[in-house]
């Protein structure tokens, strides 16, 4: 049952991400890559990583794609108005690189994760991390005490974005 | 450590400074917070620690490459000239803002102890870099520049990102000392390493080699260079370059060292790759600034060579080469800003050879340190660049990586050509550049990076004995 | 007790059970409605001034900046999370990481409110 839900997402994810790349619709690609971010955010739970899950549907799904679609809207669309239609239209260049890159990339990190042995993996580095019963507590705990420095940090990384987010969108008085 | 707590409350302090109505203190301000960071830095000197469970560890090594850092930051904030002061259109507190943030991402990038904190450092100097190149807001190649830039930088993190999360798959540690010592234990054949963690170094090589410009990830970089406003080319061809450089090379000495053999070949290669596609394009360019984009390219392959020879003598040799060549970059960014501002070409500043033309009749200062800053970034003896050349080549013979020896050597005959360009045309070219006013701090600034440059051209002994 | 992803079954109901419920009401209401089309009744206003144009024009880059901040902000609520979960478990400790944490992105807002880059109308 689980293996069949799983094929399931696995389905969804790479179908709609194969959809984002071949519509030429932009808008067509970003709600297509809507049902990607579900299906990836599907695959987080059924690894057992929950907070990953929501993080993605949250941030994702709930930020990210609304600004991609704000994007959208925004951009001066004059040029496409053919035929009533009113769209923004995107080409595909460089296929053949394109596919060749991609594909090398593909089979090494398929040749990587076949041989990976994550099973000896996990006995030997990660025992302890995966008896935990939802990984929410333990990133909570581990996110105040040993890691608080980069947590910290990322207060500043996110402040820069906001200041430099600010500064480049707002106009000039 | 302590510099980047000061630092990331200096830059709020100055985001919030900008909203004063005197415009004018807040270039002297940011030059004495960095100075503060310089002294919290140093005080650092001689003492080993890690911070926060093994998050950052502050030794001799990275109060070096912090120094470096923060003395480049200092020179290109003190030929800022407070972006113009007249200018109603600047922003200087964001301005200096996001440079003193970014340094806090470099710092990071050169104490990190943990593979989160490099992520997190690069993330923070690429995301101020990417703030700061589209700040011409109305210039359209700044925007470009700033798209562009974003797009493959954020590409290469994400990259780097996977690398890191494979090589941590594959160790079970994030720590660079504990990533080294399950290398090299398996080395010693205790168990079988998984091709995650080569495929993972891969990713990690590829994604700061990026960041650095080497090529062949180097497509960026003169588009980028030449759209950015200049002072924040000069920012960024020195400071991400010598953060870039240190973070690869305390990754590869400490983490990958176990396997040395297997990386060194993709380096070797890619150093070569390096050095000649960007000296040979870099004789083509007319413009200045493209041609310093090529120039920070091959300067980047002569670091690389040095990283891959791996000596005991290396981790010195990259901290003066980042000296001689940001102190050399800086001062040739400050003089072509003076003279690129003072002769425009169809309402732009002009950033070709030709407005060096006759550069030395009436203003023989800036003639003098645009020269001094070529000579040292061909590296011609008697200046800094020379003996930062000179290391790099004797660890690379040290390790016998005879083919990047012949290419850099061939290469720096090729760089002498180019570098001299604009000399000739300030020398020996007829011109008609009247006096350029030079504000104080601006000369001072000059006078002291070409005195710095001939002084560790005859005495470079005064700061190698101590890095 | 170790964690299941079959825990997460009753949203996957809940969703099939929202999907299904609007495939269904669509459905219907396609056959059960009658049709009648007219060049009136299609108008999208049927009295007034005639519509000129398009109604997907370009819109302010405010809403875009309204959009990042979302973001931003949308990021740090991810963060209090796990710390909420936490809570009694890492008491003053967490609570005063808590607070530099939010401190510095709201000193942000500050910078940004003062700027006035949410002021609507300038």
């Amino acid at each position: 049952m689980l293996n069949i839900i799983l094929i399931a997402f696995c389905i969804l994810t790479v179908g709609s991400a194969l959809w984002v790349l071949w519509t030429k619709n932009v808008l067509h690609a970003a709600f297509a890559l809507l049902l990607t971010f579900l299906g990836v955010a599907a695959l987080y739970v059924m690894a057992g990583a929950d907070f990953l899950g929501i993080t993605q549907i949250l941030v994702y799904v709930g930020g990210i794609l609304v600004l991609l679609i704000f994007g959208i809207m925004l951009t001066n669309q004059a040029g496409n108005k053919e035929g009533g239609k009113n769209m923004i239209l995107t080409e595909n260049l460089n296929r053949f690189w394109g596919i060749l890159i991609a594909g090398g990339f593909f089979g090494l990190l398929f040749y990587t994760f076949t041989q990976a042995g994550f099973q000896e993996v996990e006995q030997q580095h990660f025992g302890e991390i995966s008896n935990h019963s939802s990984t929410i507590q333990i990133t909570g705990i581990q996110l105040m005490t040993d890691y608080v420095l980069p947590f910290e940090i990322v207060g500043v990384l996110l402040m820069i974005a906001l200041v430099g987010a600010s500064f480049l969108a707002s106009k000039n008085e | 450590m302590n510099s980047i707590i000061a630092l990331s409350l200096f830059g709020i302090a100055n985001l919030f400074l900008g909203f004063l109505n005197n415009r004018k203190i807040l270039m002297p301000a940011t030059l004495a917070f960095i100075l503060f960071a310089l002294g919290l830095n140093l005080a650092d000197w001689n003492t080993e620690v890690l911070w926060f469970n093994n998050m950052l560890r502050t030794n001799n090594l990275s109060v070096n490459f912090t120094t470096v850092i923060l003395v480049a930051t200092l020179l290109v904030v003190a030929i800022s000239r407070g972006f113009g002061d007249d200018e109603e259109h600047s922003h200087p507190a964001e301005y200096y803002a996001i440079m003193l943030f970014s340094v806090v991402g470099a710092i990071m990038m050169v104490t990190f102890e943990n593979l989160l904190m490099l992520f997190i450092g690069l993330e923070i100097l690429s995301v101020s870099m990417y703030v700061l190149t589209g700040s011409d807001k109305r210039n359209l190649r700044s925007n470009e520049a700033a798209l562009k830039y974003f797009l493959m930088g954020a590409f290469a993190t994400g990259i780097l990102l996977f690398g890191v999360a494979l090589v941590y798959g594959a160790t079970g540690s994030f720590s660079i000392y504990g990533i080294g010592n399950f290398v090299t234990e398996n080395r010693m054949g205790q168990s079988e390493i998984t091709p995650m963690l080569y495929v993972g170094i891969l990713l990690i090589i590829i994604g700061l080699l990026f960041k650095v410009s080497a090529a062949p990830f180097h497509f960026w970089t003169p588009d980028v260079y030449e759209g950015a406003p200049t002072i924040f080319t000069a920012f960024m061809s020195t400071v991400v370059k010598t953060a870039g450089f240190a973070a690869l090379y305390r990754l590869l000495s400490v983490s990958f060292v176990g396997e040395y053999g297997k990386w060194v070949y993709l380096l070797y290669f890619l150093c070569a790759a390096t050095l000649i596609i960007a000296n040979i394009t870099a004789v083509y360019q007319q413009s200045f600034k493209r041609m310093m984009a090529f120039s920070s390219i091959s300067h980047a392959g002569y670091l690389l060579m040095t990283v891959t020879s791996n000596q005991a003598t290396t981790q010195s040799s990259i901290l003066f080469y980042s000296l001689a060549y940001s102190i050399a970059t800086v001062t040739a960014f400050a003089v072509m800003i003076l003279v690129s501002e003072n002769k425009t070409s169809n309402g732009k500043p002009d950033e070709s050879f030709d407005a060096f033309k006759g550069l030395a009749k009436n203003n023989p200062l800036l003639a003098f340190a645009l020269a001094v800053s070529m000579l040292s970034l061909a590296g011609i003896p008697l200046t800094a660049g020379f003996w930062g050349k000179f290391f790099i080549f004797s660890d690379a013979f040290k390790r016998g990586l005879i083919l990047d020896l012949i290419v850099a050597v061939l290469m720096s005959a090729v760089g002498v050509y180019y570098y001299f360009k604009p000399i000739i045309a300030s020398y020996m070219k007829e011109g008609n550049i009247q006096e350029i006013t030079i504000k104080p701090i601006y000369k001072l600034t000059l006078i002291i990076t070409t005195i710095l440059t001939i002084l560790l051209g005859l005495m470079p002994d005064l700061v190698k004995s101590i890095f | 007790m170790n964690y299941q992803p079959s825990d997460y079954l009753p949203i996957l109901v809940q969703l099939g059970a929202a999907i299904a419920f609007i495939v269904a009401t669509m459905l219907a209401t396609h056959w059960l409605g009658p049709k009648r089309h007219s060049k009136l009744k299609d108008d999208v206003f049927e009295c007034g001034i005639e519509s000129i144009g398009d109604a997907r024009t370009p819109i302010s880059v405010k809403y875009f900046l309204v959009a990042i901040l979302f973001v931003l902000f949308d990021v740090e609520i991810i963060f209090m999370y796990p710390w909420a979960v936490n809570f009694k478990a890492l008491g003053w400790d967490g609570f005063m990481e808590m607070i530099v944490f939010m401190g510095l992105l709201l000193l942000g807002f500050i910078y940004v409110i003062k700027k006035g880059v949410l002021k609507w109308e300038k």
